[in-house]
């Protein structure tokens, strides 16, 4: 019961969240009737589609593009890339002021992409178009079908606002990126620790079977693939709490209750994925594919790469744990260390 | 990129300065729409402006008459910070 209000307390504060984006602006009238002369910036004084956006499909997107083209179709089977050919056939994209995005989120949007329209978006100040690639790989794993928006692991519905695996989702479109392009400088270190946990997944089930979901937006695949290890309850959970945890980078502030939930939110994440192994090591040993001190060298290796960090606006959480045998059963100690972002530290480097 | 405004000037020389959130141009009406700032708030909520303009003549600012075009100016908003 107590870890059911756990989780109905971060679903109800996201709730919360959503409505208060929303009413962060009041839209009105202009009222004022004593209106002379009005002057606008010169651009507005031509025909133009939107402002906020300006073409900018130069040599250097296309390159990029072609180069994507490449990896996706030499790595990835055709059979998982319909998603990829439709959407790549007529690709928009633009450069974007994210002002007005980055002051409702108050953190720093570098690109995006609109499965409804098939347009990428990159900040006007990101001049090498690092993002590019990540958003690249959004489109070539969405589909608009309905009025759900289906990318990736994530599904979005514009009707009634609900949107479940963005977390999983950028995770692993990082994950992607990184592999194939994280040479390019600047590529890299974007949804650190989402990535961190799609990784692992991958580990779980494979990377054929995560690629296969991710690109085909099938999260019920991906969700039926992990009941083979743990229960459905835990994996929606699981999913919740990885998007509370991607969500609280934008949330404006949620006082005292951060820490605590930032905390049960990580704690369930990192004992999901050591029993979901634990449970694909156990299938595997009770077929005689690996043995017992394979089971405990590999579950002992797991365990101890569990370790991680977080970081929220105002904290960073070190994750640390330690694996204990009672009884013989595997027990995994989580051990979250919460510091705050403010506290100096002091580098001694070498000159 | 550098901030975009709109200055109003008028009847008593007073020149008033709104900064451009979004502007479009929509097909259906055959309009141009625009979405402006004065940065103050009510009740922690930001105060933003819509209207009608015309981008060859510097006196008219209409309101929006219809809730489809509303509609149509929130749709956009939101678009912005999906």
């Amino acid at each position: 019961m107590n870890k059911l209000m756990d989780i109905l307390g971060i679903t109800f504060y996201i709730d919360l969240y959503k409505k208060k984006k929303h009413g962060y602006y009041q839209l009105k009238p202009y009222n004022n009737k004593k209106v002379k002369v009005i002057n606008i910036p010169p651009e507005l004084k031509k025909e133009f589609n939107a402002i906020e956006i300006k073409n900018i499909i130069n040599k250097k997107v296309k390159i990029s593009i072609s180069e994507f083209i490449n990896v996706i179709t030499s790595n990835f089977p055709q059979d998982f890339l319909t998603n990829f050919y439709n959407n790549m056939h007529e690709i928009k994209v633009y450069s974007t002021n994210y002002k007005f995005k980055n002051f409702i989120h108050r953190i720093e949007f570098n690109g995006s992409y609109y499965a409804t329209t098939n347009i990428i978006k990159i900040s006007e100040n990101d001049s090498q178009y690092k993002a590019l690639f990540h958003e690249l790989f959004h489109l070539a794993s969405s589909t608009y079908k309905n009025n759900i928006i289906y990318c990736g692991f994530r599904q979005h519905n514009k009707v009634n606002s609900i949107d479940v695996g963005v977390g999983l989702n950028e995770g692993y479109t990082q994950a992607l990126t990184e592999k194939f392009f994280g040479n390019i400088e600047g590529v890299k270190y974007s949804y650190p620790f989402e990535t961190f946990v799609a990784k692992i997944i991958e580990e779980i089930i494979g990377q054929n079977k995560m690629s296969k979901y991710y690109f085909t937006s099938n999260l019920y695949g991906l969700i039926n693939e992990l009941e083979l290890y743990n229960s459905y309850n835990n994996i929606i959970n699981f999913i919740n709490n990885l998007d509370f945890l991607n969500k609280i980078q934008t949330i404006p502030s949620i006082k005292n209750l951060e820490q605590e939930y930032i905390i049960k939110a990580l704690k369930q994440i990192i004992d999901f994925l050591f029993y979901t192994y634990e449970n694909k090591l156990k299938k595997q040993y009770n077929k005689g594919l690996i043995s017992n001190k394979e089971y405990i060298r590999n579950l002992e290796i797991f365990a101890i790469n569990l370790k991680n960090i977080f970081y929220s606006k105002k904290n960073r959480y070190v994750i640390n744990n330690s694996l204990v045998f009672i009884d013989n059963l595997p027990t995994l100690n989580i051990d979250i260390n919460v510091s705050s972002l403010n506290e100096e530290i002091f580098l001694q480097m070498k000159k | 990129m550098e901030d975009k405004y709109l200055n109003i000037t008028d009847t008593d020389g007073n020149i008033l300065e709104y900064e451009i959130i979004l502007a479009f141009f929509w097909s259906k009406t055959n309009k141009y729409y625009i979405v402006y700032t004065d940065n103050t708030y009510e009740n922690d909520k930001i105060n933003l402006f819509a209207s009608i303009y015309y981008p060859n003549d510097n006196t008219k600012l209409e309101k929006i008459k219809t809730q489809e075009e509303w509609n149509e100016i929130e749709s956009r908003l939101g678009e912005l910070y999906e």
